[in-house]
Parts: structure tokens; C-alpha cells; sequence
């Protein structure tokens, strides 16, 4: 479903993001992503939702390469993926029921099916009983729900989370990975960055460790990380 | 489409303050290019009123007779540039020298006979009153017989040309000078609103709005200010010409193809600002997530540090 052939990634002549990558993620499958700040982690999330571009290499994405999209594609092909974030992105001015809604707003959808597609979403991050609260006026693990509902509205093949529990305390963290993992055995593929390597231990998946632009064996990484290498 | 207008809607209520604002500054934008255009506008109908008034006396010899006159006129006629010929007897010109004068003027009882000459009066076309045509025909009237002298207030018509072309240039710099300045400023503003969203649009990215979806909200919201903006400054300038047609005749106020020049001027101040700003706007956050993993090296090169 998602294949980094070869991929190369430089920000600036002296410096490699992605290094010679070779990945690939099935279809329904639960994968880590770990790696320190500066692995690369975003770099290959911003690639597989075409953020960004190879310099060299390619990246096939539900059958779009990012060799031959067009820009008019790209849009279509993101509707195919849920992203969520640290930070959430939530719009501040709207209530939990539109800002999950928005998403089908904004790609034209009929009234009444956002609606029964929104509800449908709040009820699978259970969420559905304070739909008409405002970001402000809920937690940061009820805000990073809000933004799963939203991403996962448009049924998504893989669901990419960019350390998402970044920002919210355990308990919080907890109910997100649970939720995550519920969404993973409906079907969707999830790759979710992480730092907490204490969260991989507890649960099941596949784990891809990154350093320096590139895949390396995970254990490396939490030898690094706990064995006292820097 | 209906999620469209919904925004759009919405856009402009959530966003009072701002939407006043960017109508403010169009309107008064549009305010001082319409106080400009109806300026020209005047400046145009003074040059005319003033280019009417110029006419060419052709003073004829006293003992030129009739069938001189007729043949005179006659040739005047066929001159280039000459629209129309008027014969002034000796009579009449004491007659209207008279009007001009008091009637009972010391001036005129000192002579015993008429010491005015009849003239012919000279109407030239419009397109040929300028200070070089003017000579050019008043040269040929010489050179016919029974003329005496001909005249057409050349001195003052040189210092009106000059003028003129003076006023041109600088209505046509102002011209330039307002327009970029309107353009620019309400761009400006535009891209602020637009820019004050910019969290609205990166979702919209993210989540597969098509470029159009996006643009759309942010193109009609441009629109709608610009149109506001040129009826408010349209409505405002038509109530300042009116005040000051109450004062001063011959003002003249923007005829309706000018007040839908000035609404169209608005409209497309909107839209093309608008438009510009949603797509810039786009690319800069696209520039930012590219150019982030910089920021996150900084914070690397900070964590080492502090170890």
C-alpha cells in the first residue's frame, strides 16, 4: 500500500533527511515509527501524505507515485489518509461536530451524509456526548479524539499519527493508543511516530526504527536510547 | 457549493471587525480614485468650456463690397479645420461693442463715424483648436484679399495649451500614483484576513479540499468587500458632488458609466486581491511544512548542548 523505493531527501546540500530509504507498509497494519528528533520521522510522514517530495527515489502511495502525480491529484489522493498531529489542529472557532464535519464539507459532500458519517465518527472515538463543546472546552486527549474522528470520517486505508500523544497526559495517552488500536483491528493501517518508547512495549506491531535518514534495527535504537550510547 | 456560501456567510460575521476594516479601507480607497476620475472629469469639462470659447475674428478691408464678402466667406469655408463662418457688419459689431460697453461711453462719442471694421467670425472644429493648427489657418486667412487682419487671442491660447498639457501630466501621474496605492493597499489588507485564517486553509490541505474548494470562500468574501467598498464610496462621492454642485456651477459628478467603472474597479480590487492572497498564502504554509525538519534540528542541536 505504501513503498519507499530508494528514497533520498536533502534540505540542504550538506544535509540528508532520508538517506537511501527502503520501507514498505501493508495494508492494515499497526507500525511504530522510532527514531530520536531529527531521524526523520516527519520527513517520511510529510512524504507518504505528499507534503513533501523525494529528491531522489520514489514514494507509492494507494497506487499515486510521487513521480507522476499531478498537482490536482493530490487532494484526491489525501482523502485516502488520516493525519493527526501533536498540536491536534483543531479549528478554535467551530465546535467538536463541525470541526469533525469540516472534513467532509470542504470535499463537497451531501448534508445529510456528513452528518450521519460525523455522528458515526464521534461515536467511534466516544466523543459523541460533547460534540457541541468547543476545543477550548475540553482536554488535550478529548481534542486529539476529536482529531482522530476527523481523520478517520473519511474511512481512511491508513491513519498517520505524528506523535500524538505528545501533548497529553497518561491517562489521556492511554485511551488515545487504545482507540488507535481499536481503529487498527476495523482495518486501518496506523503508522504512529513516536518518542515514548515505553508505549511500544505494552502493545502489539510492527516497529520501524529510524536514524539518520534510515531504517535500522529497533533495537539499536532503544540500545541508544537505555544503554547509555549517545 | 452550499458549504461555499455557508463559509462565506460565516466568514463575514465571525470576522466582523476585520471585514469592516478591509471595507473601510477599500471604500476609502475607492473613495480617492473616484475623487481623481471625477476631478479629471471636471478638469476635462473646464478644458472644453474653455477650448468652446475660442474663436477666430477675421477683420475685412471697409472697402471690400458684397460680392467680395460672399466670395470671401465662401473660400474661408472650404479651409481645413473651419466648421463654421458668421459675417459681422460694421453695424453689428458697434452694436454688440456697444452692449459690452455702456451706451452712453465718452469712448465711443469721440468718433463721429464707425471706426469698427466688419468681420467674419470663424468657428474651427474642435480637433484643430490646438495653438498650431490655429496658426496655420489663421496664415492661410491672411493671404486672402480683403483681409485685414486676422485674430485669435494667440497668446492666451499658447498659455491654455500649456496648461493644459501640464494638468494632464499630473492628473495622469496621480492617476498611476493612486491606482498602484489603492491596488496595493487593498491587497494588503485582503491578505490579512486571508492570512488570519491561514490555520482554516492548512486543514483544508490537509484533510483533500481541492485548491478551488479552498479559494472559493476567500474569492466571493473579496468580491463582496470590493463591491461594498465602491457602492460606500460611490454613494459618498455622489453626496460630496452634490454638496458641492449647490456651490459651484458646472461641477459635473461621474455619469453612470463611470459609477459602473468605479463598482467594477472595486469588484476587481477584491477578487484579484482575494485571489492572489489565498494562493500565496497557500505556498507559504506548503513553504513552512517543507522547510519545518530545520526548525527540529535547531531544537536537536539545543538538546545536545544542554547534555
Amino acid at each position: 500500500m505504501i513503498i519507499f523505493k530508494n528514497v533520498y531527501k536533502y534540505y540542504k546540500k550538506d544535509w540528508v533527511a532520508l538517506n537511501n530509504l527502503n520501507l514498505s507498509i501493508e495494508k492494515g497494519q499497526f507500525n511504530y515509527l522510532i527514531g530520536r528528533s531529527g531521524a526523520g520521522k516527519s520527513t517520511l510522514m510529510k512524504m507518504i501524505y505528499m507534503e513533501i517530495f523525494p529528491t531522489e527515489g520514489e514514494v507509492e502511495v494507494a497506487g499515486f507515485s510521487t513521480k507522476t502525480i499531478k498537482q490536482n491529484e493530490i487532494p484526491l489522493m489525501r482523502r485516502k489518509i488520516g493525519v493527526i498531529f501533536q498540536d491536534f489542529k483543531l479549528l478554535k472557532d467551530r465546535n467538536v461536530y463541525d470541526n469533525v464535519a469540516f472534513a467532509l464539507q470542504v470535499t463537497g459532500e451531501k448534508y445529510s451524509y456528513i452528518r450521519k458519517k460525523t455522528l458515526a465518527a464521534l461515536a467511534a472515538v466516544k466523543m459523541s456526548h460533547k460534540r457541541n463543546s468547543f476545543p477550548y472546552q475540553i482536554s488535550g486527549g478529548e481534542q486529539q479524539k476529536v482529531a482522530i474522528a476527523r481523520a478517520i470520517i473519511k474511512e481512511p486505508f491508513i491513519l498517520l499519527a505524528d506523535e500524538p500523544t505528545g501533548n497529553i497526559d497518561p491517562e489521556g495517552t492511554k485511551e488515545i493508543l487504545e482507540l488507535l488500536f481499536e481503529i487498527n483491528t476495523r482495518g486501518t493501517a496506523v503508522l504512529m511516530a513516536t518518542h515514548d518508547y515505553s508505549l511500544i512495549k505494552k502493545s502489539f506491531g510492527k516497529v520501524i526504527g529510524l536514524r539518520d535518514g534510515k531504517t535500522v534495527k529497533p533495537d539499536d535504537i532503544f540500545k541508544m536510547e537505555f544503554g547509555g550510547q549517545s | 457549493m452550499i458549504y461555499i456560501l455557508q463559509e462565506t456567510v460565516k466568514g463575514f460575521f465571525k470576522n466582523k471587525s476585520m471585514n469592516l476594516i478591509t471595507i473601510g479601507i477599500i471604500t476609502i480607497s475607492i473613495f480617492i480614485f473616484g475623487l481623481f476620475i471625477a476631478g479629471t472629469a471636471n478638469l476635462l469639462n473646464v478644458i472644453q468650456i474653455a477650448e468652446d470659447r475660442i474663436e477666430m475674428i477675421v477683420y475685412l478691408n471697409d472697402n471690400l463690397d458684397s460680392n467680395g464678402i460672399k466670395l470671401l466667406n465662401e473660400q474661408i469655408s472650404t479651409i481645413l479645420g473651419v466648421q463654421q463662418t458668421e459675417f459681422v457688419s460694421k453695424e453689428q459689431s458697434l452694436e454688440n461693442f456697444k452692449k459690452e460697453m455702456s451706451e452712453n461711453s465718452p469712448l465711443l462719442s469721440a468718433f463721429e463715424s464707425n471706426p469698427l471694421p466688419a468681420s467674419i467670425k470663424v468657428t474651427v472644429s474642435m480637433a484643430y483648436k490646438t495653438p498650431d493648427y490655429l496658426k496655420e489657418i489663421s496664415e492661410k486667412l491672411k493671404l486672402f484679399e480683403g483681409v485685414e487682419d486676422v485674430d485669435y487671442g494667440s497668446e492666451w491660447i499658447d498659455d491654455l495649451d500649456r496648461l493644459i498639457k501640464i494638468l494632464f501630466l499630473i492628473d495622469i501621474i496621480l492617476g498611476i500614483i493612486i491606482t498602484l496605492s489603492s491596488v496595493f493597499v487593498v491587497f494588503n489588507t485582503i491578505r490579512l484576513t486571508v492570512y488570519a485564517r491561514s490555520e482554516q486553509i492548512d486543514i483544508m490541505d490537509l484533510v483533500g479540499a481541492t485548491e478551488t474548494y479552498i479559494e472559493f470562500p476567500y474569492i466571493i468574501e473579496g468580491i463582496v468587500h470590493g463591491f461594498l467598498g465602491a457602492i460606500i464610496s460611490t454613494v459618498i462621492l455622489y453626496s460630496l458632488f452634490s454638496f458641492i454642485a449647490t456651490k459651484i456651477p458646472n461641477v459635473i459628478f461621474l455619469n453612470s458609466s463611470l459609477i459602473f467603472f468605479l463598482v467594477l474597479f472595486g469588484i476587481i480590487l477584491g477578487f484579484t486581491g482575494s485571489f492572489m492572497s489565498v494562493k500565496q498564502c497557500m505556498n507559504e504554509l506548503r513553504e513552512i511544512k517543507r522547510l519545518e525538519p530545520v526548525g527540529k534540528r535547531k531544537s536537536l542541536s539545543r538538546s545536545v548542548k544542554g547534555k
